[in-house]
């Protein structure tokens, strides 16, 4: 159909496994994450390369065992040295995270890199009071600040994500404040170094639906301020919501990668496309959904050639052989499928 | 008569109070039936009432006051003991399967045990085991192993089979599908429509993912605080909501076309529930409400209307969601 003109198009001819791109604040490379299993190191992530660029919100989803949380885990040094072998790269200004000893890392999380988590108890400590835990953050990269603009940059952070209140909320522990509070809370600590990346791990999944469109709102008030975001989730709709571009893992790779537009209306993967028709809609009743068979992978038995074949609608004999790379599938738009032509129809 | 409601509740509560505390009114004045074979949901946010509602239809709880009618018999008052032969009619599946599983028992094991516990196995109950495990998409190498060697969409799977086993008239489903990953949640989701299908079962289906509702239900009760603030037609309620909560739930819900962002009417439910220990005067939505007026505070709204679509609103909103949507943020 269009491809022809996209084919053409100069933003595909710069492949992921070239060099950083020029608008990219992230660049990963050919990230793998190796652990030991009972049957042998297994890859929970496998040769993933993507940029982050400047100001953008990218939407990385995948179900359970994806390797999603994995990948940001092992880019964040996040993951115990001792069970996971991780290889590859991953630069932020010039700095290679993956390399980089514990005391760099050290200084670039929560200062560079600030992250949110499903479960806000996971930031918040339970015996500091807010305010004390607001003071840690800022005075952990900056240890001249004095006690004054302390109280004041952490009343300014929690008022910019919406907490009512904030000068009372400094006395206040997390026990006391309610699931969309504590979120809010743990929002405010990681912008308040004003990182240039935020890295949101399923943000939304434990909240109300109404709680979950505020602090979407937040992140996306943090892009239009110029921070990146990688949001992570398994949940489409949010990634329709907020994203600007999508990637889409399946068994510790990336499946599908592209502008959110693109990956909707010209999907370039069986497994993305089968997600989206396992969802119900809001605005019409659909009869009936059409789910995915089966489950994913473990990650000690993952099918050899195109991990989603055994689960593929449209597998041909190629699919459980030859193992599909991620290659230029439109406009800035990549795809990992033998049968990209057949889907599109 | 073969459409009588299987349960009836009618004008239901339930206060809470630890010790000299505060009481907390979970459900005020709920009422509503359920008839054979038909899906009824309940939606709001967390701490609305919902899962209480449903623990005093399960009488697992007893209310404070009000009735609740099981095939036109009032068992509101009755002991655990005088419930035990009502039970089978009645049972529930809850969003941690995890939980609620004996890691010990076999898959085998674990449906068994409602036969055993109502007396009912014998020799003949085996193959009926079998044929559980299969109608929920089990099969046959399963009935020996053990929860921990199940994903969790097979777990919820067994949790289904366990809940069938005593031919119960309703089901009561909190939050199933809640923690599945998205592929998994649609094949328990078609599971659900198959058995209802096939079983003529009905549902009591409590969730806070408002898609899933509409896809399941026939009608639907949005609670807010304790109470019933609109209820109807699944199709009218998502169609055309009339009070402004449903409406801010409904604009909270993600776009699902990236074409569509910014088109809804931005955050309408703002802040967070008040505090249900000390509920607003007048209407308890008011404080968050975008159509909110002074004799809100006065008055609290009684539902009104035909029985399938009516809202406890001063000020209901007069037109369906399509044009609602349409207006700019």
């Amino acid at each position: 159909m269009t491809t022809t003109a996209a084919t053409t198009s100069p933003a595909q001819l710069a492949t992921p496994t070239d060099g950083p791109t020029a608008d990219a604040l992230l660049t990963v490379r050919d990230l793998t994450v190796l652990f030991d299993t009972p049957v042998g190191p297994r890859a929970a992530v496998d040769q993933v390369s993507f940029d982050v660029r400047h100001g953008e919100v990218l939407g990385l989803v995948g179900e359970s065992g994806s390797g999603k949380s994995v990948t940001l885990a092992s880019i964040m040094g996040l993951t115990r040295a001792d069970t996971a072998a991780i290889s590859g790269s991953a630069v932020l200004d010039g700095v290679d995270l993956i390399s980089a000893g514990e005391s760099v890392l050290r200084g670039v999380r929560g200062k560079d890199v600030g992250m949110v988590f499903q479960n806000p108890m996971t930031a918040l400590n339970p015996v500091r009071s807010v305010g004390a835990q607001l003071a840690d953050a800022i005075r952990l990269h900056d240890r001249r600040v004095s006690k004054t603009e302390l109280r004041e940059r952490s009343v300014a952070a929690l008022a910019e994500v919406g907490v009512p209140a904030p000068e009372m909320r400094l006395g206040q522990y997390a026990h006391e404040l309610s699931g969309g509070l504590q979120q809010r809370v743990a929002i405010a600590m990681a912008l308040i170094n004003d990182p240039r990346l935020v890295i949101a791990d399923e943000p939304t999944t434990a909240l109300d639906v109404t709680v979950q469109a505020q602090v979407l709102d937040l992140l996306l008030a943090a892009r239009d301020r110029g921070t990146s975001i990688v949001v992570v989730t398994h949940d489409l709709g949010v990634l329709a919501e907020v994203a600007d571009r999508v990637a889409v893992m399946y068994a510790g790779r990336i499946v599908e990668m592209g502008p959110v537009t693109g990956v909707i209306d010209r999907t370039g993967h069986p497994y993305t496309a089968g997600l989206r028709a396992s969802l119900p809609r809001l605005e019409q009743r659909i009869e009936r959904l059409t789910p995915i068979g089966g489950a994913p992978p473990l990650l000690v038995d993952r099918p050899g050639g195109c991990a989603f074949h055994p689960r593929c609608p449209i597998a041909g004999e190629i699919c459980g052989t030859e193992r599909p790379e991620l290659i230029a599938a439109g406009a800035d738009h990549r795809s990992a499928c033998h049968r990209v032509e057949i889907l599109r129809g | 008569m073969a459409d009588r409601e299987i349960v009836e509740v009618q004008d239901l509560t339930k206060d809470f109070r630890r010790g000299r505390g505060p009481i907390t009114r979970a459900v005020r004045g709920v009422s509503f039936g359920i008839r054979p074979g038909e899906t009824v949901a309940l939606v709001g946010e967390s701490g609305c009432g919902k899962s209480t509602t449903a623990r005093l239809v399960a009488r697992l709880l007893r209310p404070t006051s009000g009735r609740i009618v099981y095939d036109g018999v009032d068992v509101t008052r009755w002991s655990t003991h005088r419930m035990r032969p009502l039970r089978p009619m009645v049972q529930m599946v809850f969003q941690d399967s995890w939980s609620a599983l004996d890691p010990r028992m076999t898959c085998r094991d674990i449906v068994a045990e409602p036969l055993r516990v109502q007396r009912r196995y014998g020799r003949a109950q085996r193959d009926r085991v079998d044929e559980l495990l299969a109608r929920v998409g089990l099969d046959g190498r399963y009935g020996d192993r053990k929860p921990a060697t199940l994903s969790g969409g097979q777990r919820q799977r067994l949790s289904i089979a366990r809940a069938l086993a005593l031919q119960p008239r309703l089901l009561i489903l909190d939050e199933p599908v809640s923690a599945l990953d998205a592929s998994i949640q649609a094949q328990i989701v078609t599971l659900f429509q198959d058995l209802q299908r096939d079983l003529g079962i009905a549902y009591l289906f409590i969730s806070h993912d408002l898609a899933v509702v509409r896809h399941l239900a026939d009608r639907v009760l949005v609670m807010y605080l304790g109470q019933v603030v609109e209820e109807g037609l699944a199709e009218a309620v998502f169609g055309a909501p009339r009070h402004p909560y449903t409406h801010g739930l409904l604009a909270a819900v993600p776009v699902d076309h990236p074409a569509a962002r910014g088109r809804g009417p931005g955050r309408l439910a703002i802040g967070e529930p008040a505090d249900p220990m000390h509920p607003p005067s007048g209407c308890v939505y008011r404080t968050r409400c975008y159509r909110v007026a002074d004799e809100c505070a006065h008055a609290r709204p009684m539902l009104l209307g035909p029985a399938d679509h009516r809202e406890a609103c001063a000020f209901p909103l007069p037109r369906p969601l399509a044009e609602l949507r349409g207006l700019a943020r």
